[in-house]
């Protein structure tokens, strides 16, 4: 008997995010994961003067703006033919920039966004006892405000008591933890959200000792929350949930672009990175990657069908009722297959390729849970990769601001008037993302942005190969079809974003009628 | 370094997506406030598309007024006031898989101790939210309206 479990939507954050899950026996057969939203931002961009991409592509996305900032900068980089140019300081700032971009996002991803997945909140409904953010949060829950702790999928809450209130402590201290680290990207990024200082050829924001002092103490602070409290939280999470190390694995196809400049070498393929470019299968065995062998094609996505095409030569036309399509998110492909992006991508590529700090880290924890590499492909594999990465970002950081040279220059000058195109490979925090622009006369004539949700959420494709986030619903068992969280999970590991809705407050059953202060 | 001792009290904060039409009408309100002589006790913000970052952006605020596009089933070009207290009542279903959203973010602010004293939503009924820069005729005429309202609401004599 076969039936379906619809859950739409389901990312948290803005944006619709659809997982449909058919299930047979308790057991998954199929799953589509859709993009509810209409994604053609790109279409604004054409006519435009290229710069405005840095500012424009930052608008695409309420969870990663400065990322996207930051790749369109990257491609207009090598449009203005200034690649091999940034200056030191212009390098450290982009890397300071994204990297507590990274911090940031990693502490809203697992405590505000995945943790109450793990964690029951109601455990603080009869606190006694005198810590002032656990009494809020049982004010809250007394006056019926779940707000902020819901949606929940119910049931399966396996931490004790003591655990979860020094996990819901740990959630209040987050919110804490993230304006920190919004006040760090802000100070070199000139605002947050959306950051002003990042342009082609550099970052304007200067450096002064009183910058980097202000930079250096969030970091010291931040350092202490993932080291006291977001490390050993996702410990806790693995060690009780550990059949979650056996369950979503994925396509077991991993590939990184590489963030975190090390030099500035023209060539993005070539560049040194500290988390640096690559793809590793389930061998652990690091491959080069090759941008020119990337793809997208739309055969279950509702855009008109043009077959697989570069980025360069992309085009988003949209085709609501085109037959067997089920998803807004195109299909990328590697050399025809599939990949998985983001932290467990990036720490993978990183632990293939030799980087020490990296393999000490991955190693403690797989031998803490003594498990092997093969564990990693999996939901508590990539929390844990995506906790390993905030706590290494986080002591690059503290190097990183300590290398920039107060009164040297971050930006570097280019003619505007040119013919040319340009590529930026980057990563944001959920993952590989590219940008390609072509520009004439000083005009963009197109763009496209590849973003980390579309590898990991796109469709299945005209071979049949289902996108990442299905192969790792697929063959799940649930337990409650009622009450699927393992898929919740699942999908929740990710980080999915898909966030380029339209910020419309709809009190929903209120007649808003009643606020009516102006006639049109 | 406390920005906090510098912060001013009055926050006009402008939401949403200057890329899809109609959403883009609280920044063409900041951008005409931007126009008038305002005392040093107003702070103009554009926050974008990103609410759930704002946390500290309208921490310790004594007035906090946001500019938004609001559906309320009215014209295009209606404007709204009313106070995140008026909507929250029976709005956010608790079974519901919703966005963090501007409320959302109230409440978590609420949690950290960080939130203005008081909030006032300005809201126009949209025309278009398609993909695309500009607002539709309706919604830019009622973008000077707005501006006063949001005068009146700092207590500045309209310009």
């Amino acid at each position: 008997m076969a039936s379906q479990i619809v859950i739409d939507p389901l990312t948290r954050v803005e944006g619709h995010m659809k997982v449909e899950a058919t299930v047979e026996n308790g057991v998954v057969k199929e799953a589509k994961s859709s993009g509810m939203m209409y994604r053609g931002l790109e279409n604004v961009l054409i006519g435009r003067d290229p710069r405005d991409a840095a500012r424009i592509m930052q608008r695409i996305c309420g969870v990663c703006p400065t990322s996207h900032g930051l790749t369109a900068a990257f491609a207009l980089d090598e449009v203005y033919g200034v690649s091999g140019a940034i200056t030191d300081n212009g390098r450290i700032l982009r890397n300071l920039i994204q990297g507590a971009n990274f911090v940031q996002s990693h502490i809203l991803h697992f405590y505000q966004l995945a943790a109450l997945d793990y964690v029951d909140v109601t455990a603080v409904a009869d606190y006694r006892g005198s810590d002032p953010d656990l009494a809020r949060v049982r004010e809250f829950i007394a006056r019926g405000h779940l707000g902020p702790f819901v949606p929940r999928y119910e049931g399966d809450y396996r931490l004790s008591k003591k655990e979860n209130v020094a996990a819901v402590k740990h959630y209040v201290q987050a919110l804490n933890m993230r304006r920190i680290a919004h006040e760090a990207v802000a100070i070199f990024g000139g605002k947050m959200p959306h950051n002003m200082s990042i342009v082609a050829g550099g970052v304007t924001a200067s450096s002064d000792i009183d910058k980097i002092a202000a930079f250096l103490w969030r970091i010291e602070r931040l350092i202490d929350f993932i080291n006291g409290c977001y490390l050993p939280d996702v410990l806790m999470v693995a060690e009780r949930y550990s059949d979650y190390f056996d369950i979503g694995a994925g396509c077991r196809q991993l590939m990184s672009f590489g963030v975190f400049d090390l030099d500035s070498d023209p060539d993005l393929t070539r560049r040194r990175r500290w988390l640096p470019q690559g793809i590793v299968g389930a061998d652990l065995k690091l491959r080069r990657m090759d941008p020119e062998k990337i793809t997208e094609e739309v055969t279950s996505s509702w855009f008109r069908e043009t077959g697989p095409v570069h980025p360069y030569d992309g085009t988003t036309v949209p085709e609501r009722d085109k037959a067997g399509a089920y998803s807004w998110i195109k299909s990328p492909r590697y050399a025809g297959e599939v990949m998985e992006v983001g932290p467990l991508a990036r720490i993978a590529v990183a632990y293939a390729a030799g980087d020490p700090e990296v393999k000490r880290q991955v190693d403690a924890v797989l031998g803490h849970f003594k498990a092997t590499p093969a564990a990693l492909f999996s939901v508590l594999g990539r929390h844990a990769a995506r906790a390993i990465e905030t706590k290494l970002v986080a002591e690059k950081l503290k190097q990183w601001v300590l290398q920039l040279q107060p009164g040297q220059p971050s930006c570097t000058d280019f003619n505007l008037d040119v013919t040319a195109r340009g590529m930026g490979l980057h990563e944001a925090p959920r993952g590989a993302l590219g940008h390609w622009i072509r520009v004439e006369d000083g005009k963009v004539t197109n763009y496209q942005a590849v973003v980390p949700t579309t590898w990991n959420a796109g469709p299945v494709d005209a071979k049949g190969q289902p996108g990442p986030i299905e192969q790792s619903l697929i063959g799940t068992r649930v337990r409650d079809e009622r009450n699927p969280f393992e898929l919740v999970r699942i999908v929740r590991a990710y980080d999915p974003c898909l966030s380029c809705a339209v910020h419309v407050v709809t009190p929903k059953g209120e007649d808003l009628g009643r606020f009516l202060v102006g006639g049109a | 370094m406390d920005c906090a001792a510098i912060r001013a009290p009055l926050l006009v904060m402008a939401v949403g997506n200057l890329l899809r039409e109609d959403d883009g009408f609280g920044l063409a309100v900041l951008e005409h406030l931007r126009q008038v002589e305002l005392p040093e006790t107003v702070e103009l913000f554009d926050a974008g598309t990103s609410i759930v970052d704002l946390m500290q952006v309208f921490d310790r605020r004594e007035l906090l007024v946001v500019l938004d596009a609001v559906r309320g089933g009215q014209q295009p070009g209606s404007l709204y006031r009313f106070g995140p207290e008026q909507v929250q009542s029976g709005a956010l279903p608790l079974d519901s898989l919703h966005q963090v959203g501007l409320l959302e973010t109230l409440r978590l602010g609420e949690l950290v101790d960080c939130r203005p004293q008081r909030t006032v939503v300005i809201g126009c009924e949209p025309e278009r939210t398609g993909l695309a820069i500009g607002l539709s005729d309706p919604v830019r005429a009622a973008v000077p309206k707005a501006a006063r309202l949001v005068l009146a609401e700092l207590g500045c004599a309209a310009a």
